[in-house]
């Protein structure tokens, strides 16, 4: 389940459906919150990874504390972009349920973005303690990068799928 | 023969029917990459401030009451989501300052995220951003077909053909458009019980 609920967040919030409206008209609680808020924090460090050579940094940055909804035109016209972010999300949603991570209706489809998901992840775990800070660190922000540069490396280097300008990103 | 088949980033100056010059596939593409790029913009944008202050806002106000207003200007930009989207799209798809405007009154009224209640104006949340999406094309398409064949008549009646015809649309559309979103939820609520 987590796989799919990571997956499946981190194609919708890539498209112009809100995250945050499907996962509050179905309630969405528990692990399978958890893994949605996973599955979305993959999605934006790795979107940012992929850019990172031809994007700023501040727009890097924005992937994650904002929203990854930010390479929706670049990745709806490459389809084929969305297979190695749905893997590191399915992944990143796998990983989640399998450690339990949970959020609440009102704290599932967000992400990274404003902490909301790792805050939610904490309370979960009971509240703050060096245990849990640490394991939402892990888990949130270690684990997502470590397999967003694995990802990279294969789809960009060694695979040849695609391109850093295919997730570039202007703003002028 | 590749530097044949790619299109040019230049934009082509609107004027009127005369600019239908390029075909219409390829100006309907640019159009839609147009609506695309602009909602992403136009929704970090406004999702930005929330984004970076809500969560340490929120362990502060038990000790800092004073940051509630803070809470309330985020939560202001984040409502005007529609607007600022439009304007975006707007500016990409380099409109004039009266058709981008009208764009964003069109996007406000068909996002559904104001409705009139018993106490005037009620705003909550973004509204339904594929239904916002729709209504911006929609303005967009009609922006395109008026051109600027209203003439001198262009500030009276530009802001309320696209209110009324762009955003009357996106009013119709706000129903079945934002069931979309129901589906997809029961679709997603069917895999949590894999």
């Amino acid at each position: 389940m987590g796989v799919l609920m990571g997956m499946a967040f981190a194609l919708i919030i890539v498209s112009p459906i809100s995250s945050v409206g499907i996962a509050s008209a179905i309630s969405l609680t528990g692990i399978a919150a958890g893994s949605s808020n996973l599955g979305i924090a993959a999605c934006g460090f790795v979107l940012a990874i992929y850019g990172r050579k031809v994007n700023t940094f501040g727009t890097s940055l924005a992937h994650f504390l904002g929203s990854p909804k930010m390479q929706m035109a670049n990745l709806l016209s490459r389809p084929r972009l969305l297979l190695p972010l749905s893997i590191n999300a399915a992944i990143m949603g796998g990983v989640g349920a399998a450690l339990g991570v949970t959020a609440g209706p009102s704290t599932s489809g967000f992400g990274f973005t404003g902490l909301i998901g790792p805050l939610a992840a904490i309370e979960g775990m009971g509240g703050f303690t060096a245990g849990s800070v640490i394991e939402m660190f892990v888990i949130f922000l270690a684990m997502p990068i470590a397999l967003g540069y694995v990802s990279d490396f294969v789809f960009t280097k060694l695979l040849g799928y695609q391109k850093p300008e295919y997730y570039r990103i202007d703003y002028s | 023969m590749e530097a044949q088949t790619a299109t040019p980033d230049i934009p082509v100056v609107r004027t009127g029917f005369s600019a239908y010059a390029g075909t219409i596939g390829s100006r309907i593409a640019s159009m839609t990459m147009n609506v695309l790029n602009g909602l992403s913009v136009g929704i970090i944008v406004a999702l930005i401030p929330g984004a970076l202050l809500n969560a340490i806002l929120k362990y502060l106000l038990p000790v800092l009451p004073q940051v509630k207003v803070v809470l309330t200007m985020t939560a202001i930009a984040q409502v005007l989501l529609p607007a600022v989207s439009a304007v975006c799209v707007g500016m990409m798809a380099r409109f004039t300052t009266i058709q981008t405007a009208s764009l964003a009154l069109a996007a406000a009224i068909g996002a559904g995220n104001m409705r009139m209640t018993g106490n005037g104006l009620t705003v909550s949340g973004t509204g339904d951003v594929i239904n916002l999406a729709v209504t911006i094309a929609v303005g967009c398409l009609l922006i395109e077909l008026l051109g600027d064949a209203l003439k001198a008549y262009t500030i009276l009646l530009i802001p309320t053909i696209v209110a009324l015809v762009a955003g009357g649309l996106g009013l119709v559309t706000l129903g079945p458009v934002s069931s979309i979103t129901r589906w997809i939820g029961i679709g997603v609520e069917g895999l949590t019980s894999v």
